[in-house]
């Protein structure tokens, strides 16, 4: 009886935790300096920027 | 009114008080506060005389909407004989300093005032007796047009450079003549999408008082430069408006007016306009015969920007009756007269010798009848047809169509379109027959292939640049079928349109398929089902597809070349159970089931096929004499990749590959 | 029933437990999913339209504002005859890259991610401009870079 309930408390608690953790990481985590490559691919592509010659260097973000 | 005649007999006063003191004193002083009178208003007013010179200063002076603060008019040496009063080098302060002078002849009653504001440029008025009293001249010489910019509403653009000669003859009787011309002139606004450049103009212009109102009567010629009112660019070309007809307290009669456009033509027109209301309150525009192409280029083309009748190649003729009221668009009669219209440069369309009636009504039901002498839908050449189209105000019902397609039909059944806030909605179902796909296939460069098309197109609805599909869309082609269900099209008409459906395909005929495409010959049939198809810019980004041959007896044969091709789909790392030797004696094979599962997911499509055969997985199960089979065993495959094999195999240029 | 419902449990309990374990490394490394077709498309047409827009860019008429688009910010410096072409291209440019950062959101399937990417953009953008170009400023300022 013990066991059951506590198996049973172990599932919702497991359950919340599961909750917990997918909103945490999945809806509010922007990837921020994967943003940034993948914008700069594109900018590189639209302003056919190869090499890179008259591209300044990568600012630092202080995000 | 009793304001008015007040003030008029104080300024007698103080002139005469002027005069009087100037002959007595040798410095007097003289202050108002306030003046008014219709339309203008004076406060602080204070004239000051010194040693021969005047010197008159208005604290704020109104006039119409507009006002001015701390205006002087100083003469340094005014000039007093008994006949004449004369200022030949004042200056008139109103924010700048400007030269002034004036002079009043007391025997001949004639003001003349002179300002030279700038350099080549004078504003002179002339005010003399006439026959019914003062008759009031202007002559304008280089007058610059930025000086009248405080005077426009604001909400019109500026104006810039340009100068304006001319004059102005208001006389006593009523009359009134003006000539006026307008050279090098620019204007505007801020965001610079209503503005134009060196603009030569030229205005004639009269009016005379008749019944209690005013007749009138106005030609402007547009002789230069070029104007940009967004989204429309026009360049001077003597376009020329002639205006005629009367003004009273009510409003604008314009009785006859006419638009001429060199290479355009003539538009005729006549209304109302309430002052009261500031609107048209009747308004009738009438053009016959305009040559659509230039019509299109100049003035139509600019504001089908980014549609696809943007860059067209038209011809023929139209004609339009408009009649505008208070509330708005009240009727468009248009007819067409041998119209073409072509798409110039994608070559989706093309529509030739449309000719009929299209008679539009804000509030009545009318219909349209067009006929249609031939043309091209994606290159697919159109017979001829005729349009029935309902009209309702903005609501549309197209009675049903046929269009004859190549040596089959489109018919077009349902079709209803209505405006609604933001965007259309429109909907239509239909039906595609009789094709044969041989003409087809050649008319859309694709490689020939063969049996006929049919197609029942249920009712598709546009709604907010979407397509909706209720019900199945049903083709008939390589003596199959195929349905699409669950069809909706995202964003159609934009840079990357997405398509889902889940597609069926049954009983397809894979002789009629493979010959088209150098695949190599398989003799049999096939259904498939395409499970969340998701294509974005018609590219296949996600799908579950599960192809197998179709149930049933008929002939399973797999031809040598089918074989090598198929085993060169696997790459590289594939390798087909097949043995050089058995290849050399047989030209075909038996088989007794094919499949082909791919589920495509980020790029990776996951195959499977009849059955697993670890490490693989059978595409092609052996039946019959000589019997073949074929195992694949790349189970994950990069789309992308598969996607240029297949087009490899299928371009036929790819030497077999056997191993 | 019971057996049921401790199969339940436990089937749940191992998925889930699955999921938080697989989940998290996953989407910590996470690389924005650009390679897709409509991307790609959305791309080309904007690739093709720069070598129309760069003169523009360069001489002042359009410059690249502080949200992630374009805008014809002196008209003045354009020819009358071309200034309907260039607002049409700030139009068209506007909705490209609208759609793009709407697609790139959905290919990663966040589509609330929207407005994050194209503050990344409009950074990135602004940061590998030209010198010459104009941008607008956090304040909306237009600066020459």
């Amino acid at each position: 009886m013990n066991g059951k309930s506590m198996r049973r408390a172990a599932f919702v608690l497991l359950s919340a935790c599961f909750i917990g953790a997918g909103c945490v990481t999945i809806n509010i985590y922007f990837p921020a300096a994967a943003a940034e490559k993948a914008a700069d691919r594109i900018i590189d592509e639209v302003w056919q920027l190869k090499g890179g010659a008259t591209v300044p260097a990568v600012k630092p973000e202080t995000k | 009114m009793c304001r008015q005649r007040r003030w008029r007999g104080s300024v007698a006063a103080i002139v005469a008080l002027l005069l009087a003191a100037a002959g007595y004193a040798r410095q007097f002083t003289l202050d108002i506060d306030d003046v008014s009178g219709a339309g203008f208003s004076a406060r602080g007013i204070r004239a000051v005389y010194a040693n021969g010179g005047v010197g008159l200063q208005i604290g704020a002076l109104t006039l119409g909407t507009q006002s001015w603060k701390n205006i002087r008019l100083d003469c340094a040496a005014l000039s007093l004989a008994r006949e004449r009063i004369a200022c030949d080098d004042g200056w008139l302060t109103v924010a700048d300093k400007i030269p002034i002078s004036f002079s009043y002849e007391a025997g001949m009653r004639v003001l003349n005032v002179a300002l030279k504001p700038g350099k080549h440029e004078s504003w002179s008025l002339i005010l003399q007796p006439g026959a019914r009293g003062n008759d009031l001249v202007v002559r304008i010489d280089g007058g610059r047009i930025e000086r009248l910019a405080a005077w426009l509403p604001p909400d019109l653009p500026k104006p810039g450079a340009g100068v304006v000669n001319g004059g102005i003859r208001y006389g006593s009787d009523g009359r009134m003549a003006a000539t006026l011309a307008v050279s090098g002139a620019a204007f505007s606004d801020a965001s610079g999408l209503h503005a134009g450049e060196k603009i030569d103009l030229s205005l004639v212009a009269s009016a005379a008082p008749a019944a209690g109102r005013l007749r009138w009567a106005a030609e402007l010629t547009w002789s230069g430069g070029e104007v940009f009112w967004q989204p429309v660019y026009l360049k001077s070309a003597r376009q020329q408006l002639t205006v005629g007809g009367t003004l009273d307290a009510k409003g604008v009669r314009i009785e006859r007016g006419a638009l001429h456009y060199p290479d355009i033509g003539s538009m005729a027109f006549s209304g109302n306009y309430s002052i009261d209301t500031h609107k048209l309150t009747d308004g009738n525009f009438s053009a016959q015969s305009i040559p659509f192409a230039p019509l299109y280029q100049t003035i139509l083309r600019p504001f089908l920007a980014d549609s696809s009748l943007s860059d067209l190649h038209t011809g023929g003729k139209v004609s339009a009756v408009v009649r505008v009221d208070e509330r708005g668009l009240q009727s468009m009669d248009i007819r067409l007269d041998d119209v073409s219209l072509e798409d110039r440069t994608q070559h989706r369309f093309a529509l030739s010798g449309m000719s009929g009636s299209v008679p539009w009504h804000a509030r009545e039901q009318t219909q349209a009848s067009l006929t249609v002498a031939g043309g091209e839908l994606l290159k697919m050449p159109l017979g001829r047809f005729a349009i029935a189209l309902g009209m309702n105000g903005m609501r549309f019902e197209l009675k049903p169509l046929r269009v004859p397609l190549l040596d089959g039909y489109l018919d077009v059944r349902d079709f209803a379109a209505r405006a609604g806030s933001a965007s259309w909605y429109w909907q239509f179902s239909g039906d595609i027959g009789g094709i044969s796909m041989d003409r087809l296939t050649a008319a859309l460069g694709l490689p020939v292939m063969h049996g006929t098309l049919a197609a029942r197109i249920p009712l598709v609805r546009h709604i907010q640049s979407s397509l909706r599909v209720d019900g199945v869309m049903n083709l008939k082609v390589f003596d199959g079928e195929i349905e699409a269900k669950n069809l909706v099209l995202l964003d159609i008409f934009g840079k990357a349109p997405r398509v889902r459906a889940d597609v069926n395909l049954r009983n397809l005929d894979l002789e009629l398929l493979t010959r088209t495409y150098s695949f190599g010959t398989i003799t049999g049939r096939i259904d498939a089902h395409i499970g969340g198809l998701e294509l974005v810019n018609w590219q296949p980004v996600k799908f579950d597809v599960k192809l197998i041959s179709s149930p049933g007896d008929y002939p399973r044969k797999i031809s040598q070349a089918a074989v090598q091709n198929i085993s060169a789909l696997g790459g590289a790392g594939a390798a087909a159970a097949i043995q050089r030797s058995f290849l050399q004696f047989f030209e075909q094979f038996g088989y007794d089931k094919l499949a082909w599962n791919c589920k495509l997911e980020n790029g990776i499509c996951d195959m499977s096929g009849v059955e697993d055969r670890p490490p693989g997985y059978v595409l092609v199960k052996g039946g019959g004499i000589p019997a073949i089979t074929v195992i694949g065993y790349n189970r994950k495959v990069d789309w992308p990749e598969l996607l240029n094999r297949i087009k490899r195999v299928t371009q036929g240029n790819s030497p077999p590959i056997v191993k | 029933m019971m057996k049921l419902w401790r199969m339940f449990e436990t089937l749940v309990t191992m998925v889930m437990m699955a999921a938080v374990i697989g989940a998290s490394p996953a989407v910590a490394q996470a690389n924005l999913e650009i390679n897709t077709p409509g991307v790609a498309a959305l791309q080309a047409s904007m690739q093709k339209r720069h070598g129309e827009l760069a003169p523009l860019y360069a001489s002042g008429a359009v410059g690249l504002t502080r949200d992630g688009n374009v805008a014809l910010r002196d008209p003045a410096a354009v020819p009358l005859a071309q200034r309907a072409t260039a607002n049409g291209l700030v139009a068209a440019e506007n909705q490209d890259r609208a759609a793009l950062y709407r697609e790139i959101a959905r290919a990663n399937n966040h589509p609330e991610w929207e407005g994050d990417i194209r503050n990344t953009f409009a950074q990135r953008w602004i940061d590998r401009a030209q010198s010459g170009w104009y941008y607008q400023s956090a304040a909306g300022a237009w600066v020459r870079k």
